[in-house]
Parts: C-alpha cells; structure tokens; sequence
C-alpha cells in the first residue's frame, strides 16, 4: 500500500500485440468463433470431445503467437480453488456422477465418500472444460484490444436496436469505463497521497485492522466520488454540446471488413461445431 | 457592416429561479456577436462567464430575455441541434470531454450523432484531425496523450460538427505555456479561415490578441471594446479586481509619467518598438 | 547550528521510474541533485511531465529514493526504513494539485482538524490551531467551521484544503501546482496568504509551477527541470535573461523580461533583468532620460 501505484493492478485482459493471421481476424469474426467453441464446450461431458475441443484451443493459441507460459500463469492465482473443488468432486460425486459411455465402478468408499471413474472422470473433464474456456477467452482478449472488443460488440447488437437493444448505450457504458477507470485510479492514488501528507497512516493494513481500513476508505471514497459525479456532470455538458440524444439514429466510422478467411473460418467452425453436438454422444470415449 | 451571428437581448439567469430572492448569475446582458470575429470574455470567477457562454449554444436558456443563433430562438427545443451544429463548445477539463478510447472515433462523435453518412464521417474526422494538426494520433488512445494534445482532440471533435462559432470555455486553463500555445494556434488557423470564436478566459495574453474583448462583473457587461481600449483603463480594471496584461500596465505608469508616452501599448512588441524608437530619437537629439 | 541542519533538503543523482518492471513503465527523474536550505525559498518550474511533481515527492516521503539515489530531508536518510515518516510530514507540508478536490469531511472545521488528530493532539490545542490556520487563509472562524464542506465555493474549499496543511504548523510549505485552474484574482490571494505567512514564521517554501510569473515574486532561486534532469538553476533575475532557453524547455519568461531582450535585439541595453512591472517602469524611464 506504501507503494501507491495503483496502475500497476488496471491490466484487464492483457493484450499481446502481434501480426498473426488469429490477430488480423475480424473481432467480430473472433467473438462468434468464441462463442460457437463455448456453446459447444457446454454439451460436451466426454473425454474425446474435450479432447478435440482443447486440441483446437491450443491449435489457436499456438498460431496466435502469444507464449503459452504468459497465458496459464494467469491460472496461478485460480489454482487454490482449482484444488479445492477437484477435492470434492473427487470424494463426493463418486456414485452420483454417470461415467460416459462406461459403467459405473467404484474404486474406494468409506460411508458418503465414493471415489470412483465417474468422480475421476468430473475432475479431469471439468478441469479439461475450464482450460479450454480459459484459453479462448485469454487468446480473445489476448489477440484483440478492448476498444475494438468493445467496438465489435456494439456493431453486433446493432441489429437488435430495432428490437428496442440500447447496443450504443451499452457500448458507450463500456467504453466510458475503459477511459475513466485509468483516471480514477490515478485520481486514487492522489487522494491517498494527500491525506498521507497530512498524516494518515496507509501502511501495515493487516488482514485484521477492520474498522481502521474501514474509517480510511470512507475518507477516501468521499473525494472520489465527488470527483466521479463532477467528470460525470462535465461529460454530460459536452456531450449535449456535440448533440448527443442517444443511440437512435447514430452513424459510425466504418471499423471492420469481414474478409474471405473471416467468413470461411466461421463456416467451418459453425459446421464443426454442429456435427461435433450431433455426434457427441456416439464419441468413442 | 458585419452579420450578426448570436444575439443576446436583456438575458437574466439565475440557477435557482424558484428561490425568494434569487441570486441573478447574469443581470441583463445585451450583447451582439458578429460572424468571422474574435471575441474574448474576460472577468473573475464568477462574473458570469461560463454561464453566458453556455446560453450560446442552447445549454442553458435565459430565465429572462432571448438569445438567438443565427435567427433561431435558444428556447425552442426543436432549433436545439441546429443550434448546436452551428455553435460547438470546448471546455475546461480535457479528460472530460473525451467519449472514446480512439482519438478518430471520439472526434466522429458528434456528427456521428446527427447520422451523418460514413464516409462523410470519416472525411470530417480526417479534416478535423488535420485542422488540428492531431492526423498522426487518430488510432492512439486518448489517455497516452498530453493535456495540449487532448484539448486539441477535443477542438477537432467540436469542429467536426463544422460549426460557424466556436466556444472555448477557459480552454487553456489547466495547460502549461506550451500547451496553451497549441491549443491557441489551432483556434487562430480556425479563426483566420472565417470561424467565429468566442473565448471565455482569464489569461490577459490571450485576450489581447483578440478583436473585441468583454469584461463581465456580477453578470454584467462593466466594459467593452477593441483590446487597446479595454486594456489601457488600468484603474477601472483594477475596480474590477482584475490584471491589465502587463505590457499595457507598464504603459500606463510610463504615460503617468510622461503624457506624450503611449498609454495604449498591448504587446512587448509595440512596446519595445516604441522605446527603441525613444532612444533613437534622445541619441540623434543629444549627438 | 551543524552543515546539516542549514539544508532542509539535499539530493543526490535521484531516479525514479513508475510502474517498474511493467509494460506501462515510465522514467520519471534520471538523476536529479540540489540543494535547498532551510529558510529559502525555491522555485521548481518546467513543463508538465519534466518530473517536478515527482520530485517533490521525495521530500515528504511519499517517495523514496533507490540506489544510487540520495536524499537527505532535515539530516535525515529518506532511505532508511525505520524512518519516522508521519513526524516528518508533520514539519514538511505538501498541498497537491486542485486541494479542493481533496476534502473528505463534512464539516470544514473537522477537515482541516484531520491532521492534527492524525497527531494525537488534544481538543483544545485542536481547535486553536484550526482557528488560526483559518484566520490565515482568510475564513473566519465562527462564521465557516461548521458549514458543510461541499456547500462551499471552489475558492473557499481552497483555503480550507491551504488551512488543513497550515495548521499542522509545518516548518516547510511545499506547493505542487496548488494555482493551477484558478483566475487572477483567486491566485493574487492564494500568494498573498502564502506570503503572509512566511513573514509570520520562518519557513522554507517550495513552490511547483509551470507559471513564471507568478513565482517571480515569491521565489529567491528556481530550478528548471526538463524530462526528469535539473537543466538550469539560478536566481529568477539570472534565469529571465535569457528567454531563447527557457523556450526550449516549454517555459515563457515574464513579458517585462521578454522585453529586455527584444530591446537587446533592437540595440537598446537595459541596465538588469526587470521581474517585476514597477522594476521595469523604474528602468525604462532612466533609459528615456539618461
């Protein structure tokens, strides 16, 4: 807390710059894909279709470029309750959980604990689930900048508008919070600073000091949301100055081309991922 | 004679009309502003500056009196955009006034509200950005720039609209020396390319440069006219507690001490040019 | 009184770098030394992001110096972990950028008391001391101590920011900026007290700014950083001489200055650098007459 460098935790999504042919996609292209590999990734319970799901995962991520190890160290602080839940997955679906395409065989039990191929099975398989969600969306946010994420999402809810969607206000919350959050935490940081030189004691904040950190963060957000609802005020102004009246009817810059690789990739994967939930259930094992 | 552009006729604002006693911000002003000219206002905190200029593109309309922009009345909400297209406004704080993570995007914000077509879009945003001297920045990330270089972010988004005035409301205040000198080099090319410009300041370098210059006082109009008439009032400036621009000052004490010195000199220029000329005259006189 | 104790501040090749070690990494001072002794009053000018902000920093602690960075604060080791920050800027006091944006307390009174119940003093001690940083900044005590912090002008949520540094008696006032965004008139009176106060105690000032005029005045030396390196130092006269310089480091010198050395260029040579109008005044007559 001495080191008031708050900047320094503001990394959400890191992004790896690079020119491989997963970066020069179409962000829009990407977030179907994305989205076509997590539906799938939802009715899948087998190992080979977990298998195939991660081989084209790792497929991705290798093609993107962007270093394996940079992306699962991202894992590290999630590995505790990783841990944990494979534990009780482990001991307490042992003869709740119906193994794919085998029969049920327990292994070891001792009253309500059971460890069995099915338990076995849920370990590996949602372990197999969840690093598969967690490299797409790493190689997402990893290939693309939040600011086209974020363009690319409202160029896909335009359509709903008609439908009564506020894609541009949703965007423009998002996009708001991209460009303010930097400036609150540097604002933060300013504060604290302030009230330190008048005094205020911001070190040894222990895991036990309650009502102390309590009484200091109330100092501390006051400021800030002052500070918040007087940008908020001044942003609405400009706003209105440059006839802002909301999402309906609004024109933009042409961002994105889908090209031929966009459209192909997403044939291909739209129909994998059909064929792979007709068959999933005839998969081998 | 000149058109008039914005006129102001007996406005009165306060920002609690309901009150008994209302404190007025603006006590009846009347003002013309005509097209091409540039206009700096000047006067303390809380003479009533912002609050004027934001009556000139409809933000706020007068508890009492007109105001019109180009012949519509601020009051009707229907000439709303239409006055705000024509009158676009920058103010004090430049991260406040920056919508979009993209420079190009954010300048394309406010045609892009009124629906302008794509590619009109982008020709604006790539005119604006140029006008600016901002082409290099257009994909970079708004935070990654210097206070001037946001300002001037913030300028090519308000000229995008294409307005015929353009308001800056102590756009230079919170910029260092450099910083004001870019902002205020791209507001002279606008001007001298035939935008109107009204600027809300209290930098005396800024308004002597001016073409007429304003001084408000409790929502009033205390004085008027070109710079040098303005400027070389010492005492009723000093009256309105604010500071003559010290070439003029300088001027003033040299002409109590000698009348046939200028009393109306603005700039170190005029006066070094004067002096210089002095000594020339005393060194050919004394031989 | 020892060598020591004369410096308030002494600073040696001083570097610092925000967000080490992160793509977002920036260099903020690359070796920067001074001296400051105690009871003067020094100016740090240069443009935003020469790392002034920065420095100052290091003189209350905020910050703290990295091999093989030095700084000595009132004979102190700002290195040395066992040291008693919180005394420290209890005689060192530092008003940042836009102070009014800073206050978190309901009531004036208790906000500019923040500080010193930080330092344990009793209620009475409290209230007097808040009474006369009050009067020191222009408010009156009875009449804005328990007005709500918020209800109050942007001028006066100043002074009570000003008051709450004030009243914790530092020996050393450090001003970040503490002028930027306000008009003439607010900045006049700003100075006005600072001055007043320094005539009351002495004190060592350190003033921040990127406005040239306006620590003319107030300043007997300047330090001019550019791009986190000292570039120039010197008194405000030496330092006006030569706007061609200053220029180069984004600064404008006085306009009374700047004619100086226009006149110079026209073949007219003043007998010294004006800094301020009535200098100039004096100056140019004795021109016109001699």
């Amino acid at each position: 807390m001495d080191n008031f460098e708050f900047l320094r935790n503001v990394t959400i999504g890191q992004y790896f710059a690079g020119h491989s042919v997963i970066h020069r996609l179409d962000p829009r292209a990407k977030i179907t894909l994305v989205m076509m590999l997590v539906i799938a990734n939802g009715f899948l319970f087998s190992y080979s279709g977990n298998l195939i799901l991660l081989t084209i995962c790792c497929a991705a991520v290798l093609t993107s470029g962007i270093s394996f190890r940079f992306m699962l160290s991202g894992i590290k602080p999630a590995l505790p309750f990783i841990a944990f839940l494979a534990v009780m997955q482990l001991f307490f679906s042992g003869r709740s959980y119906r193994p794919f395409g085998a029969p049920l065989q327990i292994y070891w039990e001792w009253g309500v604990l059971a460890v069995s191929n099915g338990s076995l099975e849920l370990v590996i398989i949602t372990f197999m689930r969840f690093l598969e969600i967690f490299l797409l969306v790493s190689l997402l946010t990893g290939t693309t900048t939040i600011t086209d994420l974020t363009y690319a999402i409202e160029d896909m809810l335009r359509p709903f508008q008609r439908l009564g969607v506020p894609a541009y206000e949703i965007s423009l919350i998002g996009t708001l919070a991209l460009r303010f959050v930097p400036i609150f935490a540097e604002q933060l940081e300013i504060i604290m600073k302030a009230q330190a030189a008048r005094g205020a004691d911001f070190a040894g904040w222990g895991p036990f000091q309650f009502v102390k950190i309590t009484r200091q963060l109330a100092r501390l957000i006051v400021p800030l949301f002052v500070d918040a609802f007087r940008r908020a005020e001044d942003l609405i102004l400009a706003m209105e100055a440059r006839c802002y009246t909301g999402g309906r009817g609004r024109t933009h810059l042409a961002r994105f081309r889908m090209t031929r690789l966009d459209r192909a990739l997403l044939a291909v994967m739209a129909a994998f991922v059909v064929t792979l939930l007709y068959f999933r259930n005839q998969l081998w094992f | 004679m000149e058109r008039v552009i914005i006129r102001a006729q007996d406005v009165y604002y306060s920002y609690e009309p309901g009150a008994a006693q209302p404190a007025w911000a603006l006590n009846g002003i009347d003002l013309e502003v005509y097209a091409g000219e540039y206009l700096a206002i000047v006067g303390h905190n809380g003479s009533g500056k912002s609050t004027l200029a934001r009556h000139f593109n409809a933000l706020l309309t007068p508890s009492r009196g007109e105001v019109w922009v180009n012949g519509l009345n601020t009051r009707d909400a229907r000439h709303r955009l239409a006055i705000r297209s024509t009158v676009g406004m920058v103010f004090q704080v430049p991260d406040n006034q920056i919508v979009a993570t993209l420079v190009e995007e954010d300048v394309a914000f406010g045609p892009a509200n009124l629906g302008v077509p794509a590619d009109e879009l982008k020709r604006r945003v790539d005119w604006a950005l140029q006008v600016v001297g901002m082409q290099k920045f257009r994909r970079q990330a708004p935070h990654l720039l210097s206070a001037g270089q946001k300002q001037r972010v913030a300028i090519a988004g308000a000229i995008a609209l294409q307005p015929q005035v353009l308001v800056l409301d102590e756009s230079t205040s919170m910029l260092d020396p450099a910083g004001q000198e870019e902002v205020l080099d791209a507001v002279r090319r606008l001007n001298q390319a035939g935008t109107t410009i009204i600027a809300i300041t209290h930098f005396m370098h800024e308004a002597v440069k001016a073409d007429r210059v304003l001084v408000l006082e409790n929502g009033r109009i205390a004085m008027q006219g070109s710079p040098r008439q303005v400027f070389s009032q010492r005492d009723r400036l000093r009256e309105l507690q604010l500071d003559a621009p010290p070439m003029a000052d300088l001027a003033a004490r040299l002409h109590a001490r000698q009348p046939s010195f200028p009393p109306d000199l603005l700039t170190v220029e005029e006066m070094a040019l004067e002096i210089s000329r002095r000594v020339g005259r005393r060194r050919e006189a004394g031989g | 009184m020892d060598e020591r104790q004369r410096l308030f501040a002494q600073v040696n090749d001083l570097h610092h770098t925000y967000l080490r070690g992160t793509p977002l990494e920036t260099v903020a001072l690359r070796g920067v030394s001074m001296q400051i002794r105690t009871g003067e009053a020094v100016g740090i000018i240069g443009r935003t992001g020469a790392g002034k902000s920065t420095l100052i920093q290091h003189f209350n602690g905020l910050l703290r110096p990295r091999q093989p960075g030095r700084v000595i604060i009132e004979g102190q080791d700002m290195s040395d972990p066992t040291l008693d920050v919180r005394a420290l800027r209890q005689r060192v006091g530092l008003v940042f950028q836009r102070p009014e944006q800073q206050l978190f307390e309901r009531l004036v009174g208790d906000d500019i008391a923040f500080g010193l119940k930080q330092l344990g003093l009793p209620a009475d001690e409290r209230r007097a001391r808040v009474r006369w940083a009050m009067e020191l900044v222009g408010l009156d005590f009875d009449r804005f101590r328990n007005r709500f912090t918020f209800s109050l002008s942007g001028g006066e949520m100043r002074r009570v920011a000003l008051a709450g540094v004030l009243a914790l008696r530092p020996r050393v006032l450090i001003l970040d900026e503490a002028t930027s965004g306000i008009d003439p008139r607010g900045r006049r009176e700003l100075l006005t007290h600072i001055a007043e106060w320094r005539q009351q105690s002495e004190v060592t000032l350190i003033i921040v700014s990127t406005n040239m005029d306006e620590i003319a005045e107030l300043v007997e030396r300047i330090y001019v950083l550019d791009d986190g390196r000292v570039v120039l130092c010197g008194t405000p006269r030496q330092l006006f001489a030569d706007p061609v310089v200053l220029r180069q480091y984004g600064l404008k010198v006085p306009q009374v200055s700047a004619l100086v050395h226009r006149l110079s260029e026209l073949g007219v040579t003043m007998p010294r650098v004006p800094i301020t109008i009535a200098e100039a005044a004096d100056d140019v007559w004795t021109i016109l007459n001699s």
